[in-house]
Formats: structure tokens, C-alpha cells, sequence
């Protein structure tokens, strides 16, 4: 499955759109962009991310 | 948290202590890097580093009577020491054309007379006057030497000095026999007039530390003090230090102490070394040749532990020493982000701490144990990573809760298997409970050591579980505790004062269990690290091994089958590395007695058993997956309550528990890899069923999410026939949001 999968909300029947959401972890908070619902604003986290950038990023701010 | 606390774990530490000949140096030469250089050929940087320690190399190379050879490590080895006098007098010869060391500064404004221009006050001279202090020397005498004038090489000595004050503008007064009116005018003085010389009516008073006397300004040393000769030049070397101190504060001291470490230095053991005899000259006559000295200078082991760094695979990737470790995680205790940031973290969370390090180290530091302390403090002030040890965490929770059991009544004995053992092979602890009640009668005690909360570093949760197992124990009239769980033997006497730890496999040698037989009838015992020492469980394993027809062997090293500390999330690569070296360890297939160490070989697809498989029969073909160890722990509950106290016992139900899922190999994999349960994306899918709450692609997959406080957890999945089918299931540990909720 990759990011570019076409989803749609649920709850809201609004498609994805890929906008800046804020993450945070270990006191640092920061903006990516990934899929997001226009309405209610739910992001979506792909596998590919989850276990890719978003597990390096997790690595480099737990040893900092 | 102040530095001390964290160098105390590794005060004992040998790796950067000078080597057993240097220890007994009495000018501390760094005798290896010397031998380092003359094996390599490098004889002129070899005789500078003898120029710059000695002063006069050509006294010392003839003159000293070289303790460094009796402590030198190749005679440990079977072999004669490494000739460091024929080292030294070569790296002389080939020095000859060296100048004298000179040092580019400026003139200083202090002036020092020095009272005999013997060893002992020519070293002081020499290194004084190479620092720029205007040096004037008295002497009686019609020249230098003081009682070296009398010996059979005074003419190389007296050569050696003239090369070494050349360039330098010490000042000469031979003739001079210096009277107290002479010195007066001195910043400061030296009296090293030599054995039986004018002392100035000051030898009372000396301080042999500090080479002081009552006088201020006036200091005293070699054959007047009663010094030797290789003494007095050593003491030249370090008064000058001491008088320089003087010089610039007004007090005597040393800047940088010596070598404290009351110097036995590094003594190591060696195995494996092999025997290099020492060199002889072909032609005696005409000494060493320079391919000659080479090899007798190569012999030289370069004598520094590095046992830890080598042997342990965690401290290998690192590669920082254990000093500087300590200092890290004093470093990484006290930082202020954004300025400062740890440095230690993910070693700290990759250590298995298992001692393996405090068992090689010749002085016992144990860097697990360092880590611990480290752990703990980084729980206290909430900078550990609680994603690393959350599965654990909530595993030892349910372990003891719906897992934990104690058997009614009073008892002697009590059966503690250890949650693992509970979780992967309950029949096996049926028996073993069996056993031990026939025989011993013995209660039994279902619960955990507490050492996942010891690996996170918390304190609260490690004294809670403590708590409960002290009440539970108390209660049972304090009984002899038999476990099967290594780890448990050694965590449970931290928690239980008093309590008297068995093994059951020395219960079940010594009982005389009968036993069938193993697949193999030859294998190797893989000891779990934690019972590293204990070499009456060993015995017992391996007897029972081989009355079950199998020849037992045993796997070298010692070391944690790569479970310990739970580092699996924090490290995967290492934890992978490690895994492999000990699969790999030997090609026989491997008898265990530890749950954990049976879990991770067959997770690598090594041949290995269970010691109990051969006294209870063949346990469990394949490793249970994280929902099975759960369901097998609470169905051994049952049973147990069952016979004992006539009660079924059903774990807390959760509405999500009866939801169908269907998950693929590949996912189930995937799953037990990120330690993510069944019950996880049981929770995740209802909770998003249940609320309409999900995302879904034009192929009808459904994406659920569930944010808990420590993970996220996502599930790709399709609805079918009653139930889902589960497509992919990951978790990740950041936050989705602005605001923490850890």
C-alpha cells in the first residue's frame, strides 16, 4: 500500500487531502505533510511512513 | 545525580591504567608506545619519547635496574620478558643524533640554584632550564656528575649531559662549594648535594611528597635524602614539577597526579597468545641489529584491557570506552535541552544487561549495571522512551493480574516458574509443579520477577510487583523458592530478604525425575546468562541431558541469547546481530533452560529444546505467538484454581475479545515482530466499527486507528463473513498532534 492510495473519510465522505499536521514526541514538536480529511482533519499515517521516515525521525529524537 | 555516582561503576576499570611495566617504571615511561615505535622502526621518535621521560637516556639505559622486565606479561605467557634494556641502549645509539629537547618560550623572570650537579640535581637543572627559568648550578667539584665521576662510563654520561644542556643557559659554577649567602638571592633552591652532603640543617623537616623543608622556597632530594640513583633522577624529574608549582603559586603541588591507582596496572590473562621467545643476537659481541631489536621490541602485547569493548557485542558497536561511557551518562542525566543533548540513549537501551562484562573484566566493572542506574534515572525524570518497553510493561501487568496465582495455604516449598516459562509451556509447569508437589510438597507462585520493569527503569511498577510477591510469599510462611527461570533466581532474592532460591533442574537431577529421550544424542547446553556462575545448575542440566541419551556439549560464551534488557525495539539491528552470533555459536542444535533463550533460537529457526522436554515430555513444536502465551498463562491459572481451590478463573473479558480476525501468516509475522497483539487490532477495528470512524480506499480496505497513550496503532483490514481480515498491522511512537500525552 502506498501513500498515493486513494482514501476516503468515513465518518466525513470527504477524499484525503495532503495538508501540514503537527507531530510531537519526546518534548519536540514539528509539521509534516501527509494525508489529511478536509473535514473533520483525521491524518492518515501509511505503513510505508509509520516504518520508514516517521521510525528514523522517532529514533533521532529519542536519542537527542 | 553527580559525576561520582556514575564513575563509581567503573572506577575499577583497567582499560586506560598504565601496564604492569609501567607501573613499576620509576619514570612511568610509556613503555608500550616506546616498544610500538622501535617495532615499527621508528627509532628516532621512539628515542624522543626515552629523551623527553628520562632526560638523560643514556644514565637510565645503563643504570636502571629495570623492574619493568620482572613485570613484563610475555613471562605469564611462558616467555622471557622483552629486553628493555637492549631497547633502550639501541634507541640511545640511534638517537645520537638527536638534539636535546628544547622547549620555544620565553625567558622566565625566576631564578633557581641548584646545589650539586649530580643525577639528581642535573635532571632538576635540565628540566627547569628547558622551561627558561635562568638555572645556576653549584657544584664543589671541578665539573658535573657528583659520584657518577667515579664510574667506568662516566665519559658517555658526561656526554649524554653536555648534548642535553646544550642550547640551554644553565648557568655552571663548578668549584663552588655554594655557602647559604650564595642561595639567598634565589626564587628558589634544590639541595641535592648528594649522599652525605651539606643539608643545610634542613633533612629534619623534609617532606618526601612534596620534597619541601622548613624553609620556604627550599626544596630537597636524591643521596642526601637518601635516594638511589635511578630514584634520585625520577625525583629530579618530579621536583622540577613541583618546584615550577612553587615558582608560579607559592605552593608546592603537583598539577597533574601521578598515576594513583596504587599501580599494579594492567594485568592481564592472555589466552590464546602465542609464544614469542625472546630475541638473541646473532652476534653478541656486536648487540642487537636493527632487525633484531625490532622483533624483540615486537613481542611487546601491548598490554590494555580491552576485554569489554571486544567481547560484548553492544560495547563493540559503540566502541566508547567505560570511563567514557560513565561520563556520558552523568552527561545525559543532566541535560538542558535545546543547549544540550544526550549522547548515551540508545547504547544505554541496547545493553542486555547481562554481566557478561562484569564476569570477563579482570577488575569486575559491570556497564549493565551502570545502565541500569542510567535506566532508572531516566525514568525518574521522564526522559526514557516508554515506546521501547511498553508491550513488556503491560505484559508484566497482566502477568500480574490475570496471570498471577498463589496457592492457598502454608508451605515449605514453593514452585516459582517465572512468567515465560507459564506463558510458552504451561504443560511443562503443570509437571514440574506435580513433581514438586509429591515430592516436596510444594505450593506454587505464578507471577513475574519484576525484571521487565528492572530493563525499563521503573521504579514504581518494579516496587509494586514486589510488593505483591512479598505479601504473597509472606503469607505462605516465607518458603524455599524453586524456579525454573534463571532470571527470577537472580532478580528474586532483590525483593524477597531471606528467601532461599533452588533450581528445579538440581530438584529434578537430585529427585531423580525420570527422563525420556531427546531428539539428538548430541547437543550443546546454551547456560542462560544469568545462571553464567552457577555451576551447580549446569551439572544438573547436563546430567539430566545425559540421562536422556544426549551427550551434552556446551555452547562458549556466556553470553545473553540477545532477550535481556529488552532491546529488541530499542536496538533491532544489534538485537539481530546478536541473535545470529549465538545461533551461530555452535552447529550442534542447542539444549536451553530458559524460556527467553528458547523463544529467540526458534524465532531464528535454530534445532533446540527445552531440558524439561526430555524429564515432561515434548513441549510446544513451534513458539506460541503473543495472543497463545497470554491465553496459556490464564488457562494454567484455571487449572491450577481448579484443583486447588475447586474455582474456574476466566481473564477479564474486553467487548473487542470476540471478534472474529483473520490474519495471514505474513501479517501475523509482521505483528509478533512490533510486538502488536491480537487484542491491539481487536481494539483498534472495534473501536473505529464502532464509531464509523475510519478511512477506506476505492478497493473497500478500511484503515482503523487507535492512539493510546504510548503507541498509535494502525490496521489495514477487510470486513468478511462475520469478522475482519486483517491486511497489514503497524504502530508507530510519535504523537499525532501537538500535545504529548506521555
Amino acid at each position: 500500500m502506498s501513500e498515493e492510495r486513494k482514501l476516503i473519510c468515513s465518518k466525513c465522505g470527504a477524499e484525503l487531502v495532503k495538508r501540514q499536521v503537527m507531530f510531537s514526541y519526546m518534548r519536540r514538536t514539528f509539521g509534516h505533510e501527509v494525508p489529511v480529511c478536509p473535514k473533520c482533519g483525521k491524518a492518515y499515517i501509511s505503513r510505508e511512513l509509520a516504518e520508514g521516515k516517521m521510525a528514523e525521525v522517532e529514533v533521532l529524537l529519542e536519542d537527542k | 545525580m553527580e559525576l561520582k555516582d556514575t564513575m563509581a561503576f567503573v572506577d575499577d576499570c583497567i582499560h586506560d591504567a598504565p601496564a604492569s611495566c609501567e607501573c613499576a617504571c620509576p619514570y612511568k615511561l610509556n613503555i608500550r608506545a616506546i616498544l610500538k615505535k622501535t617495532a615499527r622502526g621508528r627509532f628516532a621518535a621512539a628515542y624522543r619519547d626515552l629523551r623527553d621521560a628520562l632526560l638523560f637516556p643514556t644514565l637510565a639505559a645503563e643504570k636502571c635496574p629495570r623492574p619493568c622486565m620482572e613485570k613484563c606479561q610475555r613471562i605469564a605467557v611462558g616467555d622471557g620478558p622483552i629486553d628493555m634494556g637492549a631497547v633502550e641502549r639501541y634507541l640511545v645509539k640511534a638517537g645520537e643524533k638527536e638534539a636535546g629537547q628544547i622547549f620555544s618560550q620565553p625567558p622566565r623572570d625566576k631564578t633557581v640554584a641548584v646545589v650539586g650537579a649530580g643525577a639528581a640535581g642535573l635532571t632538576c637543572a635540565v628540566s627547569l632550564s628547558r622551561k627558561k627559568y635562568a638555572v645556576t648550578v653549584f657544584d664543589r667539584q671541578e665539573g658535573w656528575g657528583g659520584g657518577l665521576r667515579d664510574d667506568p662510563m662516566f665519559p658517555v654520561f658526561a656526554a649524554d649531559f653536555e648534548k642535553q644542556f646544550q642550547g640551554l643557559d644553565t648557568e655552571f659554577r663548578f668549584g663552588t662549594e655554594a655557602e647559604e649567602a650564595d642561595l639567598t638571592g634565589f626564587d628558589a633552591v634544590y639541595i641535592a648535594t648528594g649522599e652525605g652532603g651539606n643539608d643545610f640543617g634542613l633533612r629534619e623537616s623534609w617532606d618526601p611528597a612534596l620534597r619541601t623543608t622548613s624553609r620556604p622556597g627550599w626544596f630537597m632530594g636524591g643521596g642526601v635524602c637518601g635516594e638511589g640513583l635511578m630514584e634520585s633522577v625520577a625525583a629530579g624529574n618530579i621536583l622540577s614539577q613541583l618546584m615550577e608549582a612553587y615558582l608560579m603559586t607559592g605552593r608546592a603541588a603537583l598539577v597533574v597526579e601521578s598515576d594513583a591507582k596504587s599501580c599494579e596496572g594492567c594485568v592481564l590473562d592472555h589466552p590464546g597468545e602465542e609464544s614469542k621467545p625472546a630475541v638473541v643476537p646473532a652476534d653478541p659481541e656486536a648487540g642487537f641489529t636493527k632487525d633484531e631489536i625490532r622483533a624483540e621490541a615486537g613481542r611487546c602485547m601491548q598490554c590494555q584491557c580491552s576485554i569489554c569493548l571486544e567481547g560484548c557485542e553492544v560495547m563493540a558497536h559503540y566502541l566508547k570506552t567505560p570511563y567514557k561511557l560513565a561520563a556520558e551518562v552523568y552527561g545525559d542525566s543532566n541535560t538542558r535541552p535545546p543547549f544540550s543533548n544526550c549522547v548515551a540513549t540508545r547504547q544505554t537501551y541496547s545493553c542486555n544487561m547481562c554481566s557478561w562484562c562484569r564476569d570477563a573484566c579482570p577488575t569486575g566493572v559491570d556497564m549493565g549495571e551502570l545502565f541500569r542506574f542510567s535506566r532508572e534515572d531516566r525514568w525518574k525524570k521522564n526522559k526514557w522512551i516508554p515506546g521501547l518497553h511498553d508491550y513488556w510493561l503491560r505484559e508484566l501487568d497482566r502477568n500480574m493480574d490475570e496471570g498471577f496465582y498463589a496457592s492457598p495455604g502454608r508451605c515449605g516449598y514453593v514452585f516459582f516458574p517465572g512468567c515465560q516459562l507459564a506463558a510458552s509451556a504451561p504443560g511443562h509447569v503443570e509437571s514440574a509443579w506435580r513433581f514438586l508437589r509429591e515430592k516436596l510438597d510444594a505450593g506454587i507462585l505464578l507471577g513475574c520477577c519484576g525484571s521487565p520493569a528492572v530493563w525499563a527503569g521503573d521504579a514504581d511498577r518494579r516496587e509494586k510487583n514486589a510488593a505483591l510477591l512479598r505479601e504473597s510469599w509472606e503469607r505462605m510462611g516465607r518458603p524455599v523458592i524453586v524456579t525454573a527461570c534463571a532470571t527470577c533466581a537472580e532478580r528474586l532474592p532483590e525483593m524477597l530478604e531471606g528467601a532461599e532460591i533452588r533450581s528445579l533442574y538440581e530438584v529434578l537431577d537430585r529427585e531423580g525425575a525420570p527422563v525420556s529421550a531427546l531428539p539428538w544424542n548430541g547437543a550443546d547446553v546454551f547456560d542462560p546468562c544469568s545462571a553464567r556462575k552457577d555451576d551447580a545448575v549446569h551439572r544438573a542440566v547436563r546430567s539430566l541431558a545425559e540421562k536422556a541419551g544426549c551427550a551434552a556439549g556446551s555452547v562458549p560464551g556466556g553470553k545473553c541469547c540477545g532477550y535481556g534488557g529488552h532491546i529488541r525495539l530499542a536496538n533491532p539491528e544489534l538485537y539481530g546481530e546478536i541473535t545470529e552470533n549465538r545461533v551461530s555459536a555452535s552447529e550442534k542444535p542447542y539444549i536451553v533452560y530458559c524460556a527467553n533463550c528458547l523463544e529467540v533460537f526458534r524465532s531464528r529457526g535454530k534445532d533446540c529444546v527445552h531440558i524439561l522436554d526430555a524429564v515432561f515430555g515434548p513441549g510446544p513444536a513451534h513458539a506460541p505467538d503473543l495472543e497463545e502465551k497470554r491465553m496459556n498463562t490464564v488457562r494454567l491459572k484455571d487449572t491450577l484454581m481448579k484443583e486447588l481451590e475447586n474455582k474456574s478463573y476466566k481473564a477479564p473479558a474486553e467487548p473487542w475479545d470476540a471478534l472474529a480476525l483473520t490474519i495471514p501468516g505474513d501479517v501475523r509475522a509482521a505483528m509478533e515482530d512490533k510486538l502488536i497483539t491480537d487484542r491491539d487490532v481487536k481494539e483498534t477495528i472495534m473501536t473505529a466499527e464502532a464509531e464509523g470512524d475510519y478511512f477506506v480506499d476505492g478497493d473497500g480496505m478500511r484503515t482503523a486507528c487507535l492512539m493510546r497513550k504510548v503507541l498509535t496503532y494502525w490496521v489495514d483490514y477487510v470486513p468478511e463473513d462475520g469478522g475482519y481480515a486483517v491486511k497489514s498491522a503497524y504502530c508507530h511512537r510519535m504523537h499525532i498532534g501537538e500535545e504529548e500525552t506521555q
